[in-house]
């Protein structure tokens, strides 16, 4: 949300109209001192003073810091805005850290960087899916009741899609991990971006490749390494155990997608062919939700 | 398992927190910010004009659309909001006794229930960081 020029995006829209809704009525002018939330512990009201001085005064009295409850908002809105701050402070703070000219212990950050990916990193990462493998255990899946089997399957398609999205991530960190390894112990020349990810893994942070490709996001942002190499590892679970099963699992962990959107659309439209003999369409169902 | 639709678990709520007991939101009380949140079943439900006799699964007449009286509350990717990671949006059914008391101790600033939720930022997280 920014203040000046016009609102482009849906959700400040709405923002916007709640707080017009709200504040913006004609009861600021009727009603006197008309207090703009009378939950915070400061009355904002709107003075009438014959005098400038006297505005100045009672803008003088304003609180320094502004609750966040005068927005609105809850009162651990300030405090999540603090921890934002502190891990960004932090993480410019890792930035300034020196990475070149190791310390007392000898060892540099390339051996250390090297022992991480070959002792622990490169051993963790989850199996391959192989394509063929996956195709043909995406056929051999039961058909949801009330479905067509002569028809794809909404949902085993956006699985084959996950799948897909996964395997390509996949392939792009066990290449860059090999890379990285390979480029320092001198086999392949150290190329600009491995010297970017050597320096990110040193950091116990995510290389920029693994998350990030020609600007559009290709996995999930996590900004530790050691939670993105779990999301990876839990992601895959996730997906493997659906695929070798055979069945859907009960419940499922949004989270864990891609496309969590398609995931929720391919989900709607089994339903609305599951009602095809009461001629739902695509076009007139909307989604209902249940906790 | 539900015979149709999805059931998805894993995620956050921010900015509320969930009655399980009485199935609403109500005013956060934790010193966490996000707080999990229990499994959502999505389904469908048909729009069109109901022409069959026998009604379908569809919502029926007393069940009023959610829109008048629930909150919509969005679900993202990330904690950091914007429209690129906004996943969906579901109703969620407000506290109608905290606003009601609000209304009592806050005659004429008191915010409505309506915008109570919506002006909180109340959302649905799929994960913390």
């Amino acid at each position: 949300m920014q203040y000046g020029g016009r609102i482009t995006d849906d959700l400040d829209r709405e923002m916007f109209q709640t707080y017009g809704a709200l504040w913006l009525q004609d009861r600021i002018f009727i009603e006197k001192d008309y207090n703009f939330n009378a939950l915070s512990d400061f009355p904002y009201t709107i003075p009438d003073f014959p005098e400038i001085q006297k505005y100045h005064e009672y803008i003088k009295t304003f609180p320094e810091k502004d609750s966040p409850v005068i927005f609105g908002l809850n009162v651990s809105a300030d405090l999540t805005f603090r921890l934002n701050e502190s891990q960004s402070m932090i993480n410019t703070l890792i930035d300034t850290m020196p990475k070149e000219g190791g310390g007392g212990s000898g060892r540099t950050k390339e051996d250390e960087v090297r022992e991480k990916l070959e002792q622990d990193l490169i051993r963790q990462l989850p199996e391959n899916f192989i394509e063929q493998d996956y195709k043909e255990k995406l056929s051999a899946m039961p058909t949801p009741k009330g479905l067509d089997p002569q028809k794809n399957i909404p949902l085993n398609i956006f699985l084959r899609q996950e799948i897909e999205q996964l395997q390509t991530v996949l392939n792009i960190v066990r290449k860059t991990m090999a890379d990285m390894v390979a480029a320092i112990e001198g086999t392949i020349i150290m190329t600009a971006d491995l010297v970017n990810a050597i320096n990110m893994v040193f950091d116990f942070r995510v290389p920029t490749k693994w998350q990030m490709q020609a600007g559009a996001e290709i996995s999930w942002l996590t900004p530790s390494l050691s939670g993105w190499i779990k999301g990876l590892i839990d992601r895959h679970y996730q997906l493997n155990s659906w695929l070798t099963k055979g069945s859907r699992p009960i419940s499922f962990w949004l989270t864990g997608f891609y496309n969590p959107q398609g995931f929720l659309t391919a989900a709607m439209q089994e339903v609305t062919r599951q009602h095809s003999e009461q001629k739902w369409s695509l076009d007139a169902v909307e989604p209902k939700t249940e906790v | 398992m539900p015979s149709e639709g999805v059931c998805v678990h894993g995620l956050y709520i921010e900015g509320a927190a969930w009655s399980r007991n009485e199935k609403k939101l109500e005013d956060q009380t934790s010193k966490d910010p996000f707080q999990p949140f229990p499994v959502i079943h999505f389904t469908a439900v048909s729009t069109a004009p109901q022409t069959d006799a026998r009604p379908a699964a569809g919502r029926g007449k007393q069940e009023q659309h959610p829109e008048r009286t629930h909150y919509s509350c969005p679900i993202y990717k990330y904690p950091k909001r914007n429209d690129k990671y906004l996943i969906t949006r579901v109703w969620l059914r407000p506290d109608s006794a905290s606003s009601d008391k609000q209304k009592e101790q806050a005659p004429t600033g008191g915010i409505l229930p309506k915008y109570n939720w919506k002006l909180k930022g109340v959302a649905l997280l799929c994960t913390k960081e």
